[in-house]
């Protein structure tokens, strides 16, 4: 009885929470004209758990959190990001750089004519990325700000752009500073008078340079400017579309790599084509020593100069994260290939409502390497496949529409993933996995529905088999309830077959979200397009807040 | 204006492209140099933390080789110290336990293995200000500011190896040449040479018979030694013996005494010193 009291009022207590900060945080804003922003807070509390790994924290609990303030005027722009790391959830930087509190980008700028130009802080890329590209990512806690120097200029089909900044590295900068150069060509806007119909043509071309002093006692001779150029090309027509880049950079002896002097190389070409219920995707990248960062002695995802694409799907379900890819930046060569297809309504195998249907493959091995014995490192032949696999995923997911009421998504997923090199565990076995997903959607009325997903993973290393469900109920437009269980009933050791239990709710108020979970989250990697960190395992309550204005 | 504005737009960005197109250091063989060594009576310590398992520490130990036999030979003290994830014992080839309790102890409160082997500490310099973890690749840049300081102590250590109990007596003379302030602490180990055993290499692979140096076997006076001084001054002197069985599998001839003065408070190490069990 006093537990069924106590259960109701902390329900009742979460409401009123939920409505109240709901109201405060959508109370009108009276924003001088041209300013916009983002607020995004994220807490955990912290319960040692020494089953599942999670370790004690001493501060019991830990907070990230942003406030992005944005002003547009005319042809001017200003902004600025405050950060807080109160302290840093668990995972943000093992090194502990993400604690405290500050103004960590700021910028202005203005455009005038063709040109544009910004001081202070920004964000950019050059082509595909493979020799510049800077960008933030909240959920990953990474970001390598540029702080320096951008012009911007663009006529007639050219678009240029050049740089000099500084890295940001966590709430300070890196020793090195970055130069760069970049140049584009549309062709149908540089001569509009040819007849070119549904047909463009995309030249570019760039240069970035890093400094970084030597150390006066180096036993090796660390080379201080360290140059890396690509050229592209994109070819559209119509629904066909092909771009490919390849990048080259001169020699740059670092942590990463290992301090060798072999140049590095890397090839990205992707294509596809589209029409109304067919599409075809198709990938293939080589990199050879394409860690780029403005701090020779650099590690983790921290003053990366460039970004190296990943060509792998990105798995949203549950238990296919649990085997993620990271690039390789001192080598891999894959191939990525994707087909989906959607059965109209009314025939036989689409149904009344219609099926779609894609199938996604992509396999990656390491580049072969025959070793110098010197500091060189290795030659590499550019087209011969190194025998280790790295990783192989085959996605099969077949949506359908079984009634006006019910949505189902089916999803098999088989992996092979080498968690010698992915993961650094030495070693261990390659991991070979089957994954299934049933992921159904029932709608009661137009604004509630239930969706539940069961997934099971099969595997015979590593943790075993795994099981997962999860149930959501969403009271559109505001309210959502879910909870889930992810089971690890094929631990080989009985003591760790663990039940993550989670459950939580989430208040929607137009562009404002508030989330409140409470549950064991087990350790991991987080990968964003092939960029990870390492989130250890936690348990207790998550509290979330974002919104926009 | 118009004009204007595109004419020096295109300069400025000419401009960056000549400053990048130059900035290139090709570096052709070979691709090592020779560095000045310097001549002095102090003695560095050079902490190598690493683990069998760690693909990048092969590396850092031979830099710690070439630092210590080549550039600044008889002035480095090289130690060891298997820590953190990477020196877990695994069933198989990675069976052999490399750590210790001092180890441990010492990577709990410096923090190198959280932040990625191989990491290394340059007589602990720049721990209060968090700046004691160093790459390998700095490690005889380090050795040279260091070694650049000058001596305010010196130390003296003779052995004496039982063989009957398997047994080390060591004694460690301690003499300060400088007047300082602040508690002083010597530190007395013992490392062992020439042990084989796995150990993973960059690239996946494992070398079955690596020879591993300097590893920390174990030690005589606690991981964070003995205090010996309060404000020490010049031309004062202490002597402190110890005993320690060495462990049942260490070959005696391939084990050294370590031993080193530091001050307590911000843990740099003023000298070092090591010298062979027999």
């Amino acid at each position: 009885m006093i537990k069924h009291k106590l259960k109701n009022c902390i329900i009742a207590s979460l409401i009123i929470l939920f409505s109240s900060i709901t109201y405060n945080t959508n109370a009108q804003l009276n924003l001088p004209n041209g300013v916009s922003g983002s607020f995004q807070m994220d807490a955990q509390s912290y319960k040692e758990d020494s089953i599942i790994g999670a370790p004690d924290v001493p501060e019991n609990i830990g907070t990230n959190g942003y406030l992005d303030l944005k002003f547009n005027s005319g042809n001017f722009k200003a902004g600025l990001r405050y950060e807080a790391y109160l302290n840093a959830l668990q995972g943000y930087d093992p090194e502990g750089r993400y604690k405290g509190t500050g103004i960590t980008n700021r910028y202005a700028g203005y455009t005038y004519e063709n040109l544009e130009i910004t001081a202070g802080n920004f964000y950019d890329q050059f082509g595909s990325g493979l020799i510049f590209r800077s960008y933030y990512d909240y959920d990953l806690g990474y970001d390598n700000a540029m702080d320096g120097m951008l012009l911007k200029y663009n006529t007639n089909g050219i678009y240029a752009k050049g740089f000099i900044a500084r890295q940001r590295a966590f709430f300070d900068y890196g020793p090195g500073l970055v130069r760069g150069i970049d140049g584009e060509i549309h062709l149908s806007e540089l001569f509009p008078s040819a007849k070119w119909g549904k047909t463009n043509l995309i030249l570019g071309g760039s240069f970035v340079s890093k400094f970084q002093q030597k150390d006066q006692s180096s036993t090796i001779k660390q080379p201080e400017n360290v140059g890396a150029s690509a050229g592209r090309l994109n070819f559209i027509h119509g629904p066909f579309n092909i771009y490919a880049e390849y990048a080259y950079k001169i020699n740059d002896p670092s942590y990463v790599n290992n301090y060798i002097f072999a140049p590095g190389q890397s090839l990205y070409i992707t294509t596809s084509y589209t029409k109304k219920g067919f599409g075809i995707n198709a990938a293939a990248k080589r990199i050879d020593n394409m860690n780029f960062r403005s701090d020779r002695d650099a590690t983790g995802n921290v003053l990366n100069i460039n970004y190296l694409p990943a060509i792998s799907k990105n798995q949203t379900y549950r238990l296919a994260t649990l085997y993620p890819y990271a690039t390789q930046p001192n080598g891999e060569m894959g191939i990525m290939g994707e087909v989906f297809y959607t059965f109209k309504p009314d025939t036989k195998l689409g149904g009344k409502h219609g099926t779609s249907i894609s199938v996604n493959a992509s396999h990656i091995n390491d580049i072969d390497r025959e070793p110098t014995g010197d500091e060189y490192g290795y030659h590499s032949d550019f087209f011969k496949v190194g025998e280790t696999v790295f990783y192989q995923d085959v996605n099969v997911e077949i949506t359908k529409k079984l009634s006006k009421k019910i949505k189902a998504i089916a999803t098999y997923i088989n992996q092979i993933y080498n968690e010698e090199v992915l993961k650094g565990h030495p070693d261990s076995p390659m991991i070979y996995t089957n994954i299934a997903v049933l992921d159904l959607t029932y709608k009661f009325t137009t604004t509630k529905s239930l969706r539940m997903e069961f997934q099971h993973l099969w595997t015979e290393q590593d943790l075993g088999n795994w099981a997962f469900i999860l149930a959501e109920y969403t009271i559109a437009p505001h309210w959502s309830f879910n909870a889930y269980d992810e089971y690890n009933y094929g631990n080989d050791n009985k003591d760790l077959r663990v039940h993550y239990l989670n459950g939580g709710i989430v208040y929607n108020k137009g562009v404002t979200r508030l989330a409140l979970g409470y549950g064991k989250q087990r350790s991991g990697l987080l990968c964003v397009g092939g960029v990870c960190r390492q989130v250890p395992a936690s348990n207790g309550f998550t509290f979330s807040v974002s919104t926009s204005f | 204006m118009k004009q204007t504005i595109q004419k020096s737009s295109v300069i400025l960005i000419l401009a960056i492209f000549s400053i990048a197109i130059i900035s290139c250091d090709k570096i052709s063989p070979p691709y090592t140099q020779e560095i000045a060594t310097v001549v002095t009576k102090r003695k560095v310590l050079l902490e190598d933390y690493t683990g069998h398992t760690c693909p990048n520490c092969p590396n850092a130990a031979k830099e710690a080789d070439t630092i210590a036999n080549y550039l600044y030979k008889d002035q480095v003290v090289v130690m060891a110290l298997h820590v953190g994830g990477f020196a877990t014992p695994y069933p198989g080839a990675f069976y052999y336990d490399f750590r210790t309790t001092e180890g441990t102890e010492l990577d709990n409160f410096f923090a190198l293995a959280t932040s990625g082997l191989p990491k290394g500490m340059i007589n602990r310099a720049g721990f209060p200000a968090l700046t004691h973890k160093k790459a390998y690749s700095t490690w005889a840049n380090n050795v040279f500011t260091e070694l650049s300081k000058p001596v305010e102590a010196a130390i003296e250590i003779s052995n004496t190896y039982n063989q009957s109990t398997n047994t080390v007596i060591t004694t460690v003379n301690s003499k300060f040449v400088e007047d300082l302030s602040g508690k002083y602490f010597l530190s007395v180990f013992y490392v062992e040479d020439s042990i084989i055993q796995p150990q993973s290499t960059n690239g996946g692979g494992t070398i079955s018979d690596y020879v591993h140096m300097h590893v920390l076997r174990g030690s005589f006076n606690g991981t964070w030694g003995e205090q010996i001084a309060l404000d020490p001054q010049k031309d004062s002197e202490v002597s402190k013996t110890y005993a320690t069985p060495l462990k049942t599998d260490a070959v005696p001839k391939n084990c050294r005494v370590v031993a080193f003065i530091y001050n307590f408070d911000t843990k740099e190490v003023v000298q070092a010193d090591e010298k062979q069990i027999q």
